[in-house]
């Protein structure tokens, strides 16, 4: 494509689904992507026997590297925060928070993160969205849930989300598109233990299809989502918004090509964007408007890994908002064994949730919400080889029959907490670490504070009231983010508000300092809700600044 | 085989000797160690009938601190005890009994776990290995449709 009307940087869930909407409006956009495209029915491995192993396929170019600066002493004044299992005992035996694995899951390709996400699509709270006014703490959003509700709509009709009729505190103007997914055995073994203690649970609300749609077909209950959808029925950016927005004929996509700057006029406006493949080389792409959408990590570190002599401290970075408000995950998960076969190793996962203490004040004594999950199969307990390694101990005959008698039993809850900015935490450059082209890596910085670690321990003493209310005796593993960093939901370095003072867009996801650029992912979030999946409000967001894009160039 | 003897894990391996020593030598420990770890039963292999030793090894090609960690562990078990096709079932199940509950800092328990790990990693990612279990085919193509009617 020789004069595209916009760039969009990143084929995750912002980027995509401003690229669709851009196209809608008739505009010609160009997506480049750092990395690889995605064929599900090729690439997902769950049809072999090695499924458990090759997890979900990282091809190459799939995964950024990062710095990070996680590792702060661990208070024994938590200590039943310890994440551990019944093979290993305590995992972490440090004494500092250490990196779990990738410690920031991602991945880069057509598609993004959506590509290994479970699927569930939340709105958020509109209380959560006030939470400065309201209650002191974070910062509000600078505009409200009935101006993102039109964009619900459409982004829950385009990927084709299962919802319940039953509210949860959001009002909708139209039905999820889909009827609800039926609670597995597991879940209804869930629901049935929370009423007995005071919670009330219910059908989540999916990108996984209940009935064919929009020529996908329906969801076949594999249990792993997380591993890649082959079947195409999860709605990944990949085979819902790009497979549209290529249907127009007015979306051109580049693979392969990480973008190694913005190219920028003193007056602030963006005049080119620098990619770099193996191909062709260095070169220089224009269009009128840029869209940055490479998540909270990767856009604040292409806007620092920008500065010029008038922007010596990195693009759209005057007021040095770049980079800080970074919030990551604060999750918590428990596992226990039933006497009852449940059968828990089939379903869709996180079919059922419980929302009664996700608003802003729910959690006694401490500002911000959770939510709760049934998390038996994304905890990856779906198979025989992670029931092995980490929650049947011991060897022998006496291992090979207890993993018989197993296999159907394992009963697990989570909890996804809100996280408020801290000091501690946000996004740098690394002064250390450089990626192949020689630029610094991002650095992640990570702290908990004692609200959010109050808030963890909420969320654990929950799960476990609810698996021995469930029945599930002995627990078998337990882990969560109080010793390890281990984030899928990064959310606010370039936060979005009113004022240009202490903020880096506006409520349409424009910079303040650049007029033609925009971002359109969870970067410019001001607040994480309380545990709710953020993918359909980065869609919606990204659909409404795809709106005032169209409107503001015609 | 208590702690005494798990102590003199550092002391009393030839470190030159074990990181010199090519993989075949250790191939029969492993194979030995892995089949107590996951004997025969009536339905499904011992884990060296599924290679699972063999794979063990060729993780460690690509990886020097298993390299490392099984060298040193294969010569500790073989200065410590002898060869272990001499112990019988009772011996080797105590072995492991007392490896699985040693200190985690001593090298006794690192190779238990480790080995482990990727023993019960391999074995059980082997369709001969399900016989008997719930869990029987891969997920997909069929999926648990079944799930939601039942």
């Amino acid at each position: 494509m020789l004069h595209p009307d916009v760039i969009v940087i990143g084929a995750g869930a912002g980027g995509a689904a401003m690229a669709w909407r851009l196209t809608q409006h008739k505009l010609k956009v160009l997506i480049i992507e750092a990395g690889p495209r995605y064929e599900p029915a090729q690439d997902y491995r769950l049809h072999t026997a090695r499924w458990e192993l090759d997890r979900f396929p990282f091809k190459s170019g799939s995964q950024g590297k990062y710095g990070f600066d996680v590792n702060s002493p661990l208070d024994p004044q938590w200590d039943n925060l310890h994440s551990w299992n019944a093979v290993a005992g305590r995992l972490n035996r440090s004494g500092v928070r250490i990196v779990a694995d990738a410690g920031y899951h991602h991945v880069r390709g057509i598609g993004g993160s959506t590509l290994h996400y479970t699927g569930e699509s939340h709105r958020l709270n509109p209380l959560a969205m006030k939470l400065h006014s309201q209650f002191g703490s974070g910062a509000d959003w600078p505009l409200t849930y009935a101006d993102l509700e039109p964009y619900y709509v459409i982004a829950e009709k385009l990927i084709g989300v299962a919802g319940p009729i039953e509210g949860n505190g959001r009002w909708r103007s139209e039905p999820y598109p889909l009827p609800a997914h039926p609670l597995c055995k597991a879940s209804r073994c869930i629901s049935d233990a929370g009423r007995t203690i005071g919670m009330h649970w219910q059908a989540n609300s999916r990108a996984a299809l209940s009935q064919p749609y929009d020529g996908r077909p329906s969801c076949n209950y594999c249990s792993n989502c997380g591993y890649g959808c082959p079947i195409g029925d999860k709605g990944s950016a990949d085979v819902t918004f790009i497979r549209h927005a290529l249907a127009t004929g007015l979306c051109t996509i580049l693979t392969d090509t990480p973008v190694t700057r913005l190219v920028s006029k003193v007056s602030g406006r963006i005049t080119g964007v620098e990619v770099t493949d193996n191909k062709r080389g260095t070169r220089i792409l224009k269009a009128p408007i840029v869209v940055l959408a490479g998540g909270a990590v990767e856009t604040p570190r292409l806007l620092l890994n920008s500065a010029t002599h008038t922007f010596s401290k990195g693009l759209a970075n005057s007021n040095k908002q770049v980079g800080r408000n970074f919030m990551d995950s604060l999750t918590w998960v428990s596992t226990g064994m039933v006497d009852t076969p449940l059968d828990s190793y089939k379903g869709l996962p996180a079919d059922a949730i419980c929302w009664d203490y996700n608003a802003p004040a729910a959690i006694p004594g401490v500002i911000g919400g959770c939510r709760f999950t049934s998390a038996t199969l994304e905890t990856g307990l779906t198979g025989s080889v992670n029931y092995a390694r980490r929650i049947v101990p011991g060897f022998g005959a006496s291992l090979k029959q207890n993993m018989r008698n197993s296999l159907r039993h394992a009963l697990s809850v989570s909890g996804f907490g809100e996280m408020l900015p801290n000091e501690g935490t946000r996004i740098e450059l690394d002064p250390k670490q450089r990626d192949a082209r020689g630029l610094p890596l991002a650095l992640i910085r990570s702290r908990l504070t004692s609200e959010d670690l109050q808030r963890l321990s909420f969320m654990a003493e929950k799960c476990r009231q609810l698996l021995k209310a469930a029945g599930a005796n002995p627990l078998v593993e337990e882990f969560g983010t109080y010793d390890y960093f281990s984030a899928t939901h990064v959310f606010g370095s370039c936060r979005m508000g009113a004022n240009p003072n202490d903020s880096v867009v506006n409520s349409f996801g424009r910079t303040h300092d650049c007029e033609n650029l925009y971002i359109a992912d969870a970067s410019i979030f001001p607040s994480t809700g309380g545990g709710e999946s953020p993918s359909l409000t980065i869609f919606a967001l990204a659909l409404r600044s795809a709106d005032h894009i169209a409107e503001a160039g015609k | 085989m208590g702690s005494l003897l798990f102590g003199a894990w550092l002391l009393s391996v030839n470190r030159a000797i074990a990181k010199t020593r090519p993989k075949l030598l250790y191939e029969e420990t492993l194979r030995i160690f892995v089949d107590a770890l996951l004997p025969a039963d009536e339905l499904t292999p011992a884990a060296s009938m599924l290679n699972v030793h063999i794979q063990i090894l060729n993780d460690a090609t690509q990886n020097p601190a298993l390299e490392s960690l099984i060298a040193e562990g294969c010569q500790w078990l073989k200065q410590s005890l002898g060869s272990l096709s001499a112990l019988d079932s009772e011996q080797l199940e105590r072995l492991l009994s007392a490896m699985s509950k040693a200190d985690w800092d001593t090298g006794p328990r690192n190779f238990y776990h480790e080995i482990r790990d990727r023993a019960v990693m391999y074995y059980y990612a082997d369709p001969r290995a399900w016989v008997g279990s719930a869990i029987n085919r891969p997920p997909q193509p069929l999926g648990y449709p079944e799930v939601i009617i039942s």
